[in-house]
């Protein structure tokens, strides 16, 4: 098949962000170094961006030779990732201020991690997503590093970098593995017709497990799920607190939703294989990250546990994704999971920032959270509904997204991780109330009753998630239709051409 | 035969890859990751992909390793440990590589007189990976430029820093 011009159209909001990143790098350097100007571009531009995403479409099922899907969910995930990227963006304006950060790369680094982060969430190939995985960590390993005067920044930076190049190798070990199996195919769809011709007299060759074993070790680090996990506290905690929450919220929906289009879409004839796997990495997931996270003292070390534990409860929908019929309910769920997630960290991100600059010494502990309620009743207001999305009380987004993750679940037939979920959920409520009881019911220090000072850009994305989260916890229904209808249809092109 | 070469090839491979990480001295690390290079080139060759083996003796092999090695013998990191053969075994060794260049060079010269099989030239050519890569890889193609861009900016943005203000590092140190 030759190129198709219209291809483009599919792209366009990845080529937007790209034109973004390249305009923000090219003005820092020609025009003005101005963090003002710089950020109001890029929030602009990514506001612009959003709009491509949804208005600009092709009708083609079948875009770049079934490179990456081209359907509603995609669409929607692409509006979710530029919404975390502008979140991120907006948490920066103010925190940068003050601090000898390189303005523009810090901008482009965040939005080119975005295009890698949308190339990865609408990948169908196993080239397009390998190349989406890197894009987007090779701009986070940069960004974790940015606070060049710490050490704790520069050790984050280095340990990710590290590691994740490790999980690299072990990815494409797999990647090479599964090409094998399959006689030579990559993308989505032909992996799993060639999956089908296994069985009975023609046994699926050990290193396709081992394949499939692998590349899950090379997601699993990405999500950072148990036993994986072990860079995830360092680095959320080193790296500058608006890029602990963009690569709270962005690299992990990404990866769990190509996780979700592999493992759902070209290997679920293999799932007798990999559901039981992964089942138990999801049950240890989250009970291992609720539990540690009890005894943190730090809030970002804190967070980082708990998005530990959410990849947990997200891969429940991934492992519901194998079962046959189910697939479209999971998809539907975790697109659910994944907004609900993304408002109430971002927002709790927000908060963590504000209470720790208040302080001389910056510190993030736990602690600082006593007695915020009496003077700062709005922010204490926001934070405490955070806490309680998080946990899953109702009525929050985050009740609902469990809800519809947990019961693609059920219906796919996995009670007992449903009920290790749950219990997991009421172990969390322990450490997430604990922040709601400080600041009501401690007295209030010295510290607490500082002026806070929050700016106009993190008012901003408090109120926003806030009522985002409450409008999705009251009214879950438009949501959950466009989530159920987008992921009835989601595609998964084959690859029309075949080599000569 | 082929299976024979293909064992030999993969054992030194990673031998050699084995060797990079094992050796203290930089340059003799560096070294033997020219021969992994080399050793993944000839695998190449042996898939019949020509076109990627001379890519990779050229890039890699030559052109990147000649950077690695210069940045490892300006930092002078080579000259605190020494690896030497000494005896009689350097002069057995010497012997054993000419004899086995001289094996080598005889063998390929009879294999050039009376070519044993056909060359496949659907894949490994320069025109088949053009095709490939400009029709339906071509948007990995163009990821990848993304990928590097991503790459030059993030070093750039580490290594290049701002200087330090003294008084500006508020809440710089908390952990």
């Amino acid at each position: 098949m030759t190129f198709n011009p219209t291809d483009l159209l599919a792209i366009a909001p990845e080529i937007a962000v790209l034109s973004l990143a390249i305009l923000v790098i090219m003005i820092e350097v020609l025009i003005s170094r101005s963090e003002e100007v710089l950020q109001g571009i890029t929030a602009i531009g990514l506001l612009a961006v959003m709009a491509v995403s949804i208005f600009v479409r092709s009708t083609s099922a079948n875009v770049f030779s079934g490179m990456v899907a081209n359907d509603d969910f995609t669409m929607y995930l692409k509006v979710l990732l530029t919404g975390i990227a502008l979140l991120a963006i907006l948490m920066s304006k103010d925190y940068l201020k003050g601090k000898n950060f390189r303005v523009g790369e810090y901008y482009t680094l965040i939005l080119l991690a975005t295009v890698g982060m949308m190339i990865l969430a609408s990948s169908t190939d196993l080239v397009t997503m390998f190349l989406g995985i890197e894009t987007m960590s090779i701009a986070l390993y940069a960004l974790a590093g940015f606070r060049s005067e710490c050490s704790k920044s520069n050790e984050a930076a280095m340990k990710y970098f590290l590691l994740g190049a490790f999980s690299t190798g072990f990815l494409l070990y797999g990647i090479a593995l599964l090409y094998g199996a399959t006689g030579g195919k990559t993308n989505f769809a032909d992996i799993g017709i060639a999956i089908t011709a296994f069985g009975g007299d023609n046994p699926a060759p050990a290193y396709l497990y081992a394949g499939i074993g692998l590349i899950m070790v090379g997601l699993l680090f990405k999500v950072a799920a148990v036993p994986f996990h072990f860079w995830s506290p360092d680095v959320y905690q080193g790296a500058p607190t608006p890029v602990t929450a963009f690569m709270s919220a962005g690299p992990k929906a990404a990866a769990i939703i190509v996780f979700l289009r592999l493992f759902g879409w070209a290997l679920p004839d293999m799932s007798i294989a990999w559901q039981p796997i992964l089942g138990v990495v999801a049950a240890v997931t989250m009970v291992t990250g609720n539990i540690i996270a009890l005894s943190q003292q730090n809030i970002k070390r804190m967070l980082a546990y708990s998005s530990i534990s959410h990849a947990g409860y997200l891969l429940l929908a991934v492992i519901a994704a194998g079962t046959a019929g189910i697939r479209s309910d999971a998809a539907a769920g975790m697109l659910f999971y994944l907004v609900a997630y993304y408002l109430m960290n971002m927002g709790a991100f927000t908060v963590a920032i504000l209470v720790s600059r208040a302080r001389l010494d910056g510190d993030y502990q736990i602690n600082n959270y006593q007695g915020l309620a009496a003077n700062h009743p709005w922010i204490a207001g926001a934070m405490a509904l955070f806490m309680i999305s998080l946990t899953g009380i109702p009525p929050t987004a985050g009740f609902f997204g469990k809800l519809y993750v947990f019961s693609a679940a059920v219906k796919a037939g996995f009670i007992p991780l449903v009920v290790i979920g749950v219990l997991a959920s009421a172990i969390s409520a322990f450490y997430y109330l604990r922040i709601v009881v400080y600041m009501y019911m401690r007295p209030e220090t010295a510290e607490s009753s500082k002026d806070l000072k929050p700016t106009p850009a993190w008012k901003t994305i408090m109120i926003v998630c806030s009522i985002l989260i409450i409008y999705l916890g009251v009214m879950p229904g438009m949501m959950m239709k466009l989530a159920d209808s987008s992921s009835q249809k989601i595609s998964s092109p084959n690859r029309v051409v075949t080599l000569k | 035969m082929e299976v024979a070469l293909f064992i030999l090839i993969a054992l030194v491979t990673v031998v050699s890859a084995l060797l990079v990480i094992i050796r203290k001295n930089a340059v003799s690390s560096v070294l033997f990751l020219v021969l992994t290079f080399f050793c993944l080139a000839m695998l190449y060759v042996m898939l019949g992909a020509q076109f990627i083996a001379a890519m990779q003796v050229i890039v890699y092999a030559g052109a990147i390793m000649v950077l690695f090695i210069f940045v490892v013998m300006l930092l002078n990191l080579g000259t605190d440990q020494k690896w030497e053969i000494t005896g009689p075994v350097r002069k057995w060794m010497g012997f054993g590589s000419a004899a086995g260049i001289l094996l080598i060079a005889v063998l390929a010269f009879r294999g050039m007189q009376s070519p044993t099989t056909e060359m496949d030239t659907s894949i490994g050519t320069v025109s088949s990976i053009g095709e490939t890569m400009f029709q339906s890889y071509v948007l990995p193609f163009e990821v990848a430029s993304v990928l590097l861009l991503a790459a030059i900016i993030g070093v750039v943005a580490m290594i290049s820093r701002k200087p330090v203000d003294a008084t500006t590092v508020e809440g710089g140190n908390e952990s």
